[in-house]
């Protein structure tokens, strides 16, 4: 059957053709959508399979890790952010193994499209000693997804798949053999030197036979993925040895410029028989070694080879793989004269748009409220998630990672006492790990605001659901169980009111010697269920504009727009929640546009 | 054959629903396709940029001065991708009357947004009515009207009759 998919769906489709039964993730983009996917498909097809949202990327890990313990296949799913977050039980499940195929797939981000870092997941399974798989497009991912199960059953390790943001977000014609899904029983046997992680004798033993593995994976690497490359292979002058995305840019550079030139896929980076190509390598004037992000096949095969690539100057070493990227590389190492993809752009480019809260959004009337009580002066620690985008209104100082903000609030609070400190994260980023910082502010007597900018659904990677809506999670119970009872604000959609909270908190906060927890209930307004625009359309009186900018720095709704000197009113983008005409202009110039 | 698009818009316009009508439309003709999108971030009111590569292509991004066709749905994001064009390349783009005339290309200019606004057609159908106004005027666009039409009937069945009223709308402008 073939059929028009995402790279996501695309592996959700080879998880379910390799019998994948279980599996778990916490949404990331580019990565959400495999699970989504997954999710979609055993329900319509009615399959005896288990997928699960978890609260955050250990904790998928460790649910599909399990299900791969008792013998049954599973994948785990998230960012490569989330990998850091789920290294833990990484680094410890290579030694001891599985019994049912087991994947982790973990997206990664070349270009910084959606994330803080770019990261090279392949260099975690490096670092674990597990294998690592890198595909090219769409069709690759289902491959790889398949054969990852495969090989890690095979070898009972932990196999890593490693698309990009181009292959997840890329879309192509996928062919989907057909397949016939079964389930299986998980079957937990006792074995204690086995999965209980004490050290030393068993682990010892676990590390030199997680070695013998890996030397068994390389030559499994050799004869089933390289060599039957080699027939194809022309033995010009030059070689490319491509990985994952890299494969079909250098692939489109040589048909473009009509290349004589040899070239390889990498199918699976580390580990990669090192040895075994020595010989091939050599016969090579060059190897041009394209990869994202880093250069780990390059290293690897640097002392057998003449290589050209990151590391010796010649190719891109940051940010995603292009055309241009790959025809540089080319012509510096003398194999094109010319790099043929240039274009013409226009003269005067618009600025630059920048990612804002969307039209009708609570978040930026909390941002409203709580900078105008709390000033200039005040520290704004946030957190990741649309939230983040506080910051076109000034109101967010600080963003690290996952859950970071209550952290760092409490690392300023003894730091820095000079200052209010006003902390802001949003539901599922604080079930996610923010609800560890929030403990030990508590216990350790941290003095702060954290406002939890609560609507009930992870927004920024597509709504999924967040355990307050499938479990009925409250995080006011969860807040006051750590300690602190919670203000709560049911958001209106008023200025008014949510200025009123933020006085009432700024009070409790003078007289504590703890953190002040605040939670604003709202919605997002993408959530069909939930979403509560009244339909008041605004508009902008020109007599009454002063051209301030004001209601531009401290509300910034996308719909405003500069025109002569005064602000309008988009129409187009104007959703009608009525807020900026409940006080944010200082000259009270938003009006009603009656439709 | 090779044809490759750029479509450009501002997140919540819905680009992504053209690239996968059209990947729809491949996929019934029996073309391959590949191409790339934008998730996430720009769903917040940020710039929006898909690729599509109809015929035998191995990349999903298109290389600069590549592209035979740009597809813009708000005239500010229309001119920021111009670098990926052909010389002669057609662009269809939404604005008003202030966006240049770009002699080099074989340039359309509609104003959906004030037909938006004014209700002339549906603001969430102004992707596929400038679709249709690339139908009307793109002289070797690789997909029939039929075989659009088709295609938003398999995507979307629920605003099928919505979405081909209004590329009949673009089909008449």
């Amino acid at each position: 059957m073939k059929r028009a998919l995402l790279g996501n769906e695309a592996i959700a489709y080879g998880l379910l053709i390799a019998n994948v039964d279980v599996m778990a993730a916490y949404p990331g983009t580019p990565s959400s959508e495999i699970l989504e996917t997954y999710q979609k498909l055993i329900k319509k097809l009615n399959l005896p399979a288990v997928a699960e949202w978890s609260t955050n990327e250990k904790v998928a890990f460790e649910t599909a890790y399990a299900a791969a313990v008792t013998g049954k296949r599973a994948a785990c799913g998230m960012k490569m952010v989330g990998l850091n977050v789920a290294s833990d039980p990484l680094m410890s499940s290579a030694y001891i193994g599985n019994k049912g195929g087991f994947l982790v797939i973990s997206a990664d981000d070349p270009g910084f499209y959606s994330s803080q870092t770019e990261q090279d997941s392949r260099y975690f399974a490096k670092f674990a000693r597990i294998p690592a798989l890198d595909p090219t497009d769409p069709q690759d991912g289902l491959k790889l997804a398949i054969l990852g199960i495969e090989i890690s059953e095979k070898f009972e390790i932990p196999v890593l798949l490693r698309p990009v943001l181009r292959v997840c977000h890329g879309r192509q014609i996928v062919d989907i053999t057909d397949f016939e899904f079964k389930g299986r029983k998980g079957n937990f046997e006792r074995n204690i030197e086995r999965w209980a992680a004490v050290p030393r004798v068993p682990r010892l033993k676990q590390g030199i036979s997680l070695l013998a593995k890996l030397k068994e994976i390389e030559k499994f690497n050799y004869k089933s993925l390289i060599e039957p490359q080699l027939k194809k292979l022309k033995n010009t002058e030059n070689l490319i040895i491509a990985s994952g995305t890299s494969y079909g840019f250098a692939l489109e550079a040589i048909e473009d410029n009509h290349l004589d030139i040899d070239i390889i896929k990498i199918d699976m980076p580390t580990p990669l028989p090192v040895n075994l190509l020595k010989k091939l390598l050599g016969r090579y004037k060059q190897v041009i070694v394209f990869e994202e992000t880093y250069p780990l096949i390059e290293e690897q095969i640097a002392p057998v080879a003449n290589v050209r690539g990151k590391l010796t100057g010649d190719v891109f070493n940051i940010d995603e793989v292009t055309h241009e990227r790959i025809a540089e590389g080319l012509k510096n190492a003398g194999i094109l004269k010319k790099n043929i993809y240039t274009g013409k752009g226009f003269d005067d480019i618009p600025a630059p748009r920048k990612p804002t809260l969307c039209p009708g959004c609570p978040h930026r009337t909390v941002f409203y409220g709580m900078k105008k009580v709390f000033g200039n002066n005040a520290i704004y620690p946030s957190d990741i998630g649309c939230y983040t985008l506080g910051l076109n209104q000034k109101a967010v100082d600080t963003i690290l990672c996952m859950g970071a903000s209550a952290g760092l609030a409490g690392g300023f609070s003894i730091s820095d006492k000079s200052k209010p400190i006003i902390a802001t994260i949003g539901d599922s980023t604080f079930l996610h790990s923010g609800i560890h910082p929030l403990i030990n502010s508590i216990a350790n007597k941290h003095k702060y605001i954290l406002i939890i900018l609560d609507n009930n659904t992870v927004a920024m990677t597509g709504l999924q659901p967040t355990p307050e809506r499938t479990g009925g999670v409250s995080i006011e119970k969860v807040v006051e169980g750590c300690g602190v009872k919670p203000f709560v604000l049911e958001y209106d959609g008023k200025v008014e009111t949510t200025v009123d909270f933020f006085n009432k908190v700024k009070e409790a906060y003078k007289n504590s010697d703890a953190p002040v927890v605040a939670v604003v209930k709202e919605f997002c307004t993408f959530d069909k269920e939930n979403v509560k625009l009244p339909g008041k359309f605004a508009s902008v009186d020109p007599q009454k504009c002063t051209g301030c900018g004001y209601c531009m720095d401290t509300f910034g709704c996308p719909a405003f727009e500069w025109k002569d000197g005064k602000v309008t009113v988009n129409k187009y983008f104007c959703v009608g929640c009525g807020v900026c005409l409940s006080g944010v202009c200082p000259f009270n110039a938003f009006v009603e546009d009656k439709r | 054959m090779k044809y490759q698009i750029v479509l450009t818009g501002v997140g919540g316009q819905g680009t992504i629903f053209l690239v996968k009508l059209l990947a729809r439309c491949a996929l019934n003709k029996g073309i391959p396709f590949i191409g790339t999108e934008t998730h996430g971030m720009a769903q917040k009111g940020g710039t929006v940029i898909s690729y599509l590569k109809i015929g035998s292509f191995h990349a999903p991004l298109i290389g600069k001065g590549q592209a035979d066709l740009l597809i813009g749905l708000y005239p500010t994001e229309t001119l920021r991708f111009l670098d990926y064009l052909k010389e002669s390349a057609s662009i269809v783009t939404n604005s008003d009357d202030s966006f240049p005339n770009l002699k080099n290309f074989n340039l359309i200019k509609v104003d959906a947004s004030k037909k938006a606004v004014k209700g002339e057609i549906n603001p969430k159908s102004l992707n596929v009515f400038i679709l249709g106004v690339t139908l009307k005027y793109v002289k070797n666009f690789p997909f029939s009207v039929e075989e659009i039409e088709k295609g938003i009937e398999e995507l979307n069945p629920k605003f099928a009759k919505a979405n081909i009223e209004a590329l009949h709308k673009g089909l008449n402008s």
